[in-house]
């Protein structure tokens, strides 16, 4: 049997194409983190395998995170034929060396061959690089479906390796005098659009309670917004004498790795996970959510006034077809006692929204049979992010559908039916 | 030995000479209050230039040039400055109380600076428009001219053209917040306090008082002076689609031709440059059907140096919250008004007692009224003894006093 480099160098040298891989996307080169990932969809025989061929003719090492024939068995059902179908392969590769041209090739199987070309692109962050996949143009709709249901998977992968990855530091500046010891400790994130900003410093700035039984602890990742947020957080929160922490990270993360990185540094017993679009409107509304013992969640008001219940608004139709911009998921203020949070793991770095952090995290919180409660009284109004991308959102509820068990899904679509029953579990 | 209670009047300068209720008022009363003896009145002029400064002009007397305003927030957000420099100004004075007179531009958030800065201090907010709650320039007007019911996200966004319901609902929360922070909430007419306080300010701090009357020249009264012909119809102001002269220019047009020579448009305006090309075009139309005098695209309105030249003073505005000082001088030269039958201006002139009241957006009545008014000199002279002197600065400067609880026995 020819060795991997003889069959790709003689696939090279040959220029009759017999290809079957349907379609092949893409390779991208994330700036800060160096990999490569190769996505595609090839029918193979058993034997066959996909290599990846450089410039040189040397074939590459995939790192595979693919799926195996019964998965795709699973996903086809009584359509798969294992003699026709093939293996779908998802491939993501630590791989500081590869950028350049490429060619995909399929190996082991005499007179079959595929020569796909494709250059490296600069893709700046594992999100926008899952973002863009939505962009692909997928063969069919078999496909798209099968392709639908993968994604999690491979999204997931993707985003723990990339968290895994990711080197950041944080800088920490106290605005005016901190609370001591507080009861609460409110953490704001993420931030990224000033008026929004403005409008939840100046209720804050109203509210009495904070300033004297609560530490504000803002966090910000590094956006091309972030230098001026933090500037005019730094000047409207000292004009105001609205005491807080602004931390800023060194690099573009998650909603849930922004919280667990400040909850490291809050003093409070009670944290409270805040959306930067959530605008607190009922006085003593932190002592309204702390009445009861263990995890909080809350109602809320949209700006016209119809009040939504806190969490687990959607069924499963909604997850894939219609997450509309501005619907919450997961409400926007969780109040979690520091020990359960920690104790839990923090939030699932994985997700990029408050909401869907939130949503894991209640979930988590149901597995581990701790008390979480809604708070059916309004305390809030919620205004939906301008920056909330559609997709961000889709994958976010991929990546939550992958994790949660069908059960979850009709827990959800049952609190929705009957949000009498959201009260106490 | 027993110390005044220091008031810091905050207005805005008024850069062109135009009616600005907030800047007359403003100024008006600092003047007042300084020849007093109870009271120590200090005074601070804002701009919204560029050139981000704070300078003495006078004694008791200080400028500053805080930085463009953000004309829908309604704020601005020079606080860099605000910190480094206002704060030592404001903490230096310590005044016992503070009048802030704003004007069309706000900026409200001087409400919360000032609150946080002073939070003993009690600070009194003049409000003449209703700028904070209808984002259409505090017109209150739809765009075919009829009055809107009120604010609501979903009308107010298909009235800004389709401007995102949640900036409107931030805008509100926001202009809210910082009125609430107000200890009182000052107005110059009865039609403004009920649009606030159904628009959710506590009525417990509302508080009408009129405007602060600047020293106007005295003329002599003549009331022989009405023109039997032709009878002349005063504007004053800014031209703008809300001042509503272009219902009265197409009134003019439908004159029947035995009426007209009755009757003259005096026009002494300014701002028609900066309005939109159509309504300068609707203008330019309007105004060729009809002989007008006056200063069209004056750089200002001087109302005092021209009130002798008019019979009528015309209000027209279709906006429910005009400037009123205009109002106020013709009281005081005892010009009658024909006005708008609209918000503050229906309040302030009672019809057939003190002056006339059209419908705005009416041609056909402005047309009608043109024509009753011109010829009828008995009309005039009953109308212009149901005049009222304007409130006298000594007793508007009073009420301030006690609004802000700088008098004795309103302090504790």
């Amino acid at each position: 049997m020819a060795t991997e480099q003889q069959t790709a160098q003689k696939i090279l040298r040959e220029d009759s194409p017999r290809a079957t891989i349907d379609f092949a996307y893409h390779c991208f080169v994330d700036q800060n983190h160096s990999f490569l990932l190769l996505l595609g969809w090839a029918r193979l025989k058993k034997g066959e395998r996909l290599l990846l061929v450089g410039k040189d003719g040397k074939p590459v090492l995939l790192n595979n995170v693919y799926f195996t024939r019964n998965d795709i068995r699973e996903l086809y059902g009584p359509c798969f034929n294992p003699e026709q179908s093939g293996y779908g392969l998802v491939a993501f590769v630590e791989a500081e060396p590869y950028s350049g041209d490429f060619l995909l090739v399929i190996a082991d199987a005499p007179g079959i061959n595929y020569t796909h070309n494709f250059t490296t692109k600069a893709c700046y962050g594992v999100r926008n690089l899952l973002n863009l996949l939505f962009e692909l143009p997928i063969p069919d709709y078999e496909l798209k479906n099968v392709f639908a249901m993968l994604l999690p998977k491979l999204g997931l992968a993707l985003a723990i390796d990339a968290q895994a990855t990711v080197n950041t530091s944080l800088a920490v500046e106290a605005v005016g005098q901190v609370s001591v010891s507080p009861q609460f400790s409110l953490l704001v994130g993420p931030v990224y659009e000033k008026e929004t900003l403005l409008t939840q410093l100046f209720a804050f700035a109203d509210d009495a309670e904070l300033k004297t039984n609560a530490e504000l602890i803002y966090v910000l990742d590094d956006t091309p917004e972030q230098r001026e947020l933090v500037s005019i957080l730094r000047s409207q929160a000292s004009l105001l004498r609205v005491p807080c922490k602004i931390v800023s990270l060194t690099c573009p993360t998650s909603a849930a790795v922004l919280w667990n990185c400040a909850s490291l540094l809050a003093t409070g017993s009670s944290l409270v996970f805040i959306n930067s679009g959530a605008i607190p409107e009922l006085p003593g509304w932190l002592s309204i959510l702390e009445k009861r013992r263990g995890a909080v969640g809350s109602a809320y008001k949209d700006i016209m006034g119809a009040i939504h219940s806190g969490m687990f608004i959607t069924g499963q139709e909604a997850l894939i077809d219609s997450p509309v911009p501005g619907a919450y998921y997961g409400g926007p203020v969780l109040l979690c006692p520091k020990e359960v949070f920690h104790s839990l793991g923090g939030f699932n770095p994985v997700f990029q929204l408050p909401e869907t952090a939130f949503m894991d995290l209640y979930r988590r919180i149901r597995v581990a049979k701790i008390n979480f409660y809604y708070e059916k009284q309004s305390i809030l109004t919620a205004i939906a992010e301008q920056h909330y991308h559609k997709k961000t959102l889709l994958l976010d509820l991929l990546f939550y559908k992958a994790l949660e068990p069908a059960s979850e899904m009709r827990l959800a679509a049952e609190s929705v039916a009957n949000p009498a029953a959201q009260v106490g579990v | 030995m027993k110390m005044n209670k220091r008031i810091l009047i905050i207005a805005p300068q008024n850069g062109e000479k135009c009616f600005s209720d907030a800047a007359e008022g403003g100024r008006a009363l600092y003047e007042e209050l300084k020849g007093r003896s109870d009271c120590e009145p200090f005074y601070l002029g804002l701009r919204f230039g560029h050139s981000d400064s704070l300078f003495r002009t006078a004694e008791n007397e200080y400028f500053w040039d805080m930085g463009p305003n953000q004309p829908f927030w309604l704020e601005n957000s020079d606080t860099g400055f605000a910190n480094a420099v206002l704060e030592p100004y404001l903490c230096g004075l310590k005044p016992d109380a503070i009048s802030i007179h704003f004007g069309k531009q706000g900026p409200f958030n001087l409400l919360a600076m000032l609150a946080a800065i002073l939070p003993e201090a009690r600070l009194g907010a003049s409000i003449y428009g209703l700028e904070p709650l209808c984002a259409s320039a505090g017109g209150l007007v739809l765009a075919d001219g009829a009055p809107c019911s009120g604010p609501d996200l979903e009308k107010c966004s298909k009235c800004q053209n389709g401007l995102s319901p949640l900036l409107l609902w931030q805008r509100q929360n926001r202009l809210r917040r910082y009125l609430a922070k107000a200890d009182a909430l000052i107005t110059p007419s009865a039609f403004l306090q009920d649009e606030y306080v159904a628009w959710g300010l506590e009525p417990g701090k509302m508080f009408l008082i009129e405007n602060c009357l600047p020293q106007l020249p005295l003329k002599p009264d003549k009331p022989e002076q009405l023109r039997k012909n032709p009878v002349t119809f005063g504007f004053f102001g800014e031209l703008e689609p809300l001042a509503g002269l272009q219902f009265v220019l197409g009134a003019c047009a439908l004159l029947p031709e035995h009426v007209r020579p009755n009757i003259r448009l005096a026009i002494f305006s300014t701002g028609l440059g900066r309005q939109p090309e159509g309504f300068r075009e609707e203008m330019a139309r309007l105004r060729a059907n009809f002989p007008i005098s006056g200063s069209w695209e004056e750089q200002g309105v001087d109302l005092e140096a021209h009130i002798d030249e008019i019979d009528w003073l015309l209000a027209p505005s279709l906006g429910a919250s005009p400037q009123l000082s205009p109002l106020q001088k013709a009281a005081f030269y005892r010009k009658p008004v024909v006005g708008s039958d609209r918000g503050s201006i229906s309040e302030k002139i009672l019809h057939g007692v003190n002056g006339w009241l059209v419908p705005p957006e009416d041609v056909k009545a402005w047309a009608q009224a043109l024509e009753t008014l011109g010829g009828n000199v008995g009309l005039w002279k009953n109308l212009r003894e149901g005049i009222q002197p304007p409130v006298s600065s000594a007793r508007v400067g009073a009420h301030y006093q006690a609004a802000l609880g700088l008098l004795e026995d309103s302090w504790a």
